[in-house]
């Protein structure tokens, strides 16, 4: 006959006390490594290779690859220089850090998003040319301003 | 097992018939003396399993067992001295089981009598665990990620 249970909570002193021993700055070690092992084989996995095509990418072994991606190794900058090369990302990627793309242009191009400005021009009336009184001159400047706050990238 | 079961995993460990302690703290008496860097270790990394990463297969030997039965060990690098077995179900479930030292040129738990006796008596619960599975006395809990039912009396504790 079924009982309906979920496990009991199991609380070990012992475990506890062996637990407590170790220091906030050992546990944050521990959960690096096991978080960028983590992210190294997500980001193979984006690439659709598998451990042996990783290796062959980076030149190791297959066996090196499994010790990576471990999360006990203690990677140096070098080895994770190979792999973010090879797995074509920053290296703060590897770190769970947003990657931000940079843009560099010689030239930024603005444009106005505001109504172009009309410059209304009149000229006094006189008898000879009543035509043009109250002429009309619609000029439809192109702005250019070096920087303004409202733009369109 | 608290407080090694977190968000991203449950951490299991059985207490066989007759006795008080888990499995994994039998394993963890018999080599603190000795190994006690390495029992740390042990715990901290089940700690982020349970809590950061959950149990992700690269974090296991796999084939410990006969195929299919989930029997794993956790990973330990060639210079370490002690072997923990443990029954993986996916990211969610991990079941703590016993383990030995792991004597230098012993790379199959065949070849060492102790690892041979821990690796057997877990390989045995896995198959216990399975059976009650199928017979649906032990079932997965509805999001999937907890083993719920009836969680004792197995025929060989």
């Amino acid at each position: 006959m079924n009982k309906s249970t979920k496990a009991r909570k199991y609380n070990s002193p012992k475990l506890q006390e062996l637990l407590d021993e170790v220091t906030p700055v050992e546990m944050e070690q521990t959960k690096n490594k096991m978080q960028l092992a983590a992210r190294i084989e997500d980001l193979m996995r984006a690439k659709s290779w598998n451990k042996s095509q990783f290796a062959d990418k980076v030149g190791k072994n297959p066996s090196e690859i499994t010790k990576w991606l471990s999360g006990t190794q203690n990677l140096t900058i070098d080895v994770l220089t190979e792999i973010a090369f090879t797995l074509e990302v920053e290296m703060s990627v590897l770190f769970g850090k947003k990657h931000v793309q940079s843009v560099y242009r010689r030239e930024i191009v603005v444009h106005s998003i505001v109504s172009q400005p009309q410059i209304v021009l009149t000229t006094p009336a006189t008898e000879e040319s009543n035509l043009l009184s109250n002429l009309l001159l619609c000029v439809n400047q192109k702005v250019q301003y070096p920087i303004t706050p409202l733009y369109q990238a | 097992m608290q407080p090694y079961t977190g968000s991203e995993a449950k951490v299991y460990s059985i207490i066989p018939k007759g006795e008080t302690e888990t499995l994994f703290e039998k394993f963890v008496d018999e080599y603190i003396t000795e190994f006690r860097s390495e029992i740390k270790d042990i715990l901290k990394t089940l700690y982020q399993i349970g809590n950061t990463t959950g149990a992700r297969s690269s974090y296991f030997k796999h084939f410990e067992g006969k195929p299919g039965d989930f029997v794993c060990a956790l990973y330990d690098l060639p210079g370490k001295s002690i072997r923990l077995y443990c029954i993986r179900f996916g990211m969610d479930v991990v079941i703590l089981g016993g383990g030995g030292e792991k004597p230098d040129g012993v790379r199959a738990w065949q070849d060492d009598e102790k690892l041979t006796k821990e690796a057997t008596q877990v390989i045995a619960f896995a198959e216990d665990i399975l059976k009650r599975i199928d017979d649906g006395d032990i079932y997965w809990s509805k999001d999937k990620k907890e083993l719920e039912g009836n969680l004792k009396n197995y025929d060989n504790e």
